[in-house]
């Protein structure tokens, strides 16, 4: 109870701090830069629900699951279709907290320590009960720094190098900030502007694709009839114990809830320096059939993308933990992903054309209705 | 008519004293004000002009500032003996621009000392002729496995995505060799008197000796000379420090410069262990200078006097005055104590700054 009330606190002041954009139909890149900066890390997704519902046309039809996910359909009852998108990001938590002040991080969802080390010598925010607190995770000052350390951070480096410092001198001053154990911690982030229609930022292309689905439910008319399904789904990042083939949590327990025959999902595309189907940043969205042949579902997104100009790259064997839950027998399941580069670092790029590429193939195939 | 009289004194003193309280206590926060709009000037060693025209803009009217061809800036007020240099650097670590690859991308050298990992990921801001071009500094090959072994990651392997496929895009954008880079600047303040950001090594004995400048009464220094510097290229040699030896011919030199302090989280606390906000620093020794004891002892006594909070102590690395000792001057470094060197986050508390500034004033006024 306390946890939830805590998250609807965290949820409140988002929203106080967006209300003058509240309950607007923004453009794309306006949600987009709307929805940026609210913090999300798998497990502490309930500030960006509490967006999310705010900008819904509706909050009539809006359901959650016990992970946190967000259900909201237009119509009196779900049609065949649902759209999927995860809306978590990566994050830390506060695990410890120092006597001389300093707090400690550590995250949930095991990966690479290196994208780890790319927040050290730079501010984090802390998001407690009483709001952000701001921070920066410590480094060893240059003219001082024994070889010893100098090593470990090129060679090693990683959560236990992590020294959060807000300013607190003791452990009862990071607690009269309001600082408490297990308070979510993310990188502060502010989207770069690059050439060519790209732009770049922490967690960019789960925001992008947040407001992908956000804009296209906000497009669907009101009706008595069916309509389609969305989901924004929490914890996507947390993967299924022993799961074969590898399942993310929240997919998971989204493609147990649902009962669309065909599912959509709109997710991320990380490209890989060198990988050889060559998808890249800025040649369209990348349409994935998750059973291996072309469902009529795919074949639609192409032909429509064929007829309107828009740009579709092809990644028939991508697999992907969120993608994989929801294969099921009876179900036609694709994936209408945003390219990425530098996934997961401070800097995720990806290309406006792009994600509008993305957003218009998907309105389109809702404008042409039943698939 | 007598007691009128008196009451009427009281009632001007009263008043004068009144205005230069309130005249000093207007001036309180100018040096921190001064500093948070300092460091987001980028000046990059070798391209510190927007600097040093943004301290020369903010000088006092009465002071007639010099300016040379590599950008050192500063006035000297008086004609006597000793000649007092009082000096800071505008200067800042960054990078280079050393060429445009045919995919478009930048390569760089450095600009003085740091872990350019700091860099690895993040946003920089390229300082081009036509304005500022956004980049970002990509990330090495197999970053994101967790199994990829890890070696120093050196400014060789800095590369600046722009955004762009080609070298023909990178120069339509304005980009060419030889723009600086600086990364992206964000000032982090834990409360209204502790923050952390980028260039506070030097910006901050910048904002102190400008500050400095206006509470001197410059038509009461005495019979001796004073010079106020703000000098160039200290990250990459001292070299503006150099010149300025060269044509000054001090008695005295007191650079103003951070003195690293070990109380971050990794530092050994076997030396350097000055606390943040128990004020200003005389840097006694460090790598590139020992001030002589009884120097030091007559600049100890005039802060006593003063009543303004100082702390002694040692740490490692240069600093500007150091080049001027071979020409006879004696070098007193003065300082505030820092954290997070050479960083992107490099700390000082507002106090510290303060009294810094409050201590350069003094000695102006009161060295004999």
């Amino acid at each position: 109870m306390k946890k939830r009330l805590f998250f609807l606190a965290i949820g409140v002041m988002i929203l106080l701090f967006f209300s003058p954009v509240m309950g607007e139909e923004l453009s794309l890149l306006k949600l987009t830069q709307a929805l940026f900066p609210v913090p999300s890390p798998v497990g502490y997704e309930e500030p960006l629900a509490g967006f999310i519902t705010e900008f819904l046309p509706s909050k009539t039809k809006i359901l959650r699951d016990n992970l946190g996910s967000l259900y909201w359909r237009s119509g009196n009852k779900s049609s065949e279709l649902a759209f999927c998108t995860p809306m978590d990001e990566p994050g830390y938590f506060v695990s410890g907290i120092d006597p001389e002040g300093y707090l400690r991080l550590d995250k949930a969802v095991y990966g690479s320590s290196l994208i780890d080390s790319y927040h050290l010598g730079h501010p984090m925010f802390v998001w407690t009960e009483g709001g952000p607190v701001e921070g920066v995770l410590a480094l060893p000052s240059l003219h001082i720094l024994s070889p010893e350390v100098r090593r470990e951070l090129q060679e090693d480096p990683g959560l236990h190098l992590a020294y959060l410092d807000i300013g607190a001198y003791s452990e009862e001053e990071a607690h009269k900030k309001g600082v408490r154990m297990l308070d979510a911690v993310t990188p502060w982030r502010e989207i770069t502007g690059l050439d060519g229609g790209k732009m770049a930022g922490h967690s960019l292309g789960m925001k992008c694709c947040v407001a992908v689905a956000l804009s296209l439910a906000q497009g669907v008319p009101k009706s008595n009839s069916p309509g389609p399904l969305f989901v924004w789904m929490a914890q996507t990042r947390f993967p299924v114990r022993r799961s074969r083939p590898r399942s993310a949590l929240g997919a998971l327990r989204a493609a147990e809830e649902i009962e669309a025959q065909v599912v959509i999902v709109v997710d991320v595309y990380p490209c890989q320096e060198g990988e050889k189907t060559k998808i890249v940043v800025g040649s369209g969205p990348v349409l994935v059939d998750g059973q291996g042949g072309m469902t009529k579902a795919g074949e639609k997104i192409e032909k429509i993308s064929r007829s309107k100009g828009l740009p579709l790259q092809l990644a028939p064997d991508h697999s992907s933990s969120v993608l994989n839950p929801f294969l099921k027998k009876d179900r036609e399941v694709i994936g209408l992903l945003l390219p990425v580069r530098f996934a997961q670092t401070p800097s995720e790029i990806v290309d406006v054309n792009d994600m509008e590429a993305l957003h218009a193939v998907l309105t389109a195939l809702l404008q042409e209705g039943r698939i | 008519m007598m007691r009128r009289r008196v009451l009427l004194s009281i009632v001007a003193i009263l008043v004068t004293g009144g205005v230069l309280i309130s005249q000093t206590m207007d001036r309180q926060d100018i040096a921190w004000k001064m500093l948070k709009e300092l460091v987001l000037i980028p000046g990059v060693s070798g391209y510190e002009k927007e600097v040093a025209e943004f301290v020369r803009s903010r000088l006092p009217g009465e002071v007639e500032p010099q300016m040379d061809d590599m950008h050192n800036l500063w006035f000297t007020v008086g004609k006597g003996r000793p000649h007092l240099v009082f000096v800071a650097h505008t200067d800042e670590l960054g990078f280079v621009v050393e060429e445009i690859t045919p995919e478009g991308t930048l390569k760089v050298s450095n600009r003085g000392g740091f872990l350019p990992q700091m860099y690895e990921g993040h946003a920089v801001q390229i300082h081009a002729k036509i304005g500022m071009v956004a980049g970002i500094v990509m990330p090495r090959s197999g970053y994101s496995r967790s199994d990829t072994e890890l070696s120093p990651y050196t400014t060789k392997d800095v590369s600046v995505y722009l955004g762009v496929s080609n070298r023909e895009e990178a120069a339509a954008m304005g980009v060419s060799v030889g723009d600086s880079i600086t990364v992206r600047k964000k000032i982090v303040e834990f409360s209204p008197d502790l923050l952390s950001t980028r260039a506070v090594d030097d910006r901050a004995g910048c904002a102190a000796l400008l500050e400095a400048a206006h509470r001197v009464d410059w038509k009461r220094i005495g019979n001796k000379t004073v010079t106020f510097a703000w000098d160039v290229q200290e990250e990459t040699g001292l070299f503006g420090a150099s010149r300025l030896a060269q044509k000054l011919d001090a008695d005295y030199v007191f650079p103003v410069d951070t003195f690293v302090s070990s109380a971050g989280p990794f530092d050994s606390k076997r030396f350097a262990h000055l606390p943040l906000g128990k004020g200003a620093v005389f840097r006694a020794i460090d790598s590139s200078n020992i001030a002589p004891r009884v120097e030091l002892a007559k600049a100890i006594a005039i802060a006593k006097a003063n009543k303004i909070p100082f702390q002694l102590g040692n740490t490692r690395g240069g600093n500007d005055g150091s080049v001027f000792v071979p020409h006879g001057a004696v070098n007193i470094p003065l300082s505030w104590p820092g954290t997070y060197s050479h960083s992107f986050i490099e700390k000082i508390h507002r106090s510290d700054l303060e009294a810094l500034t409050d201590l350069i004033a003094a000695l102006v006024r009161d060295w004999k």
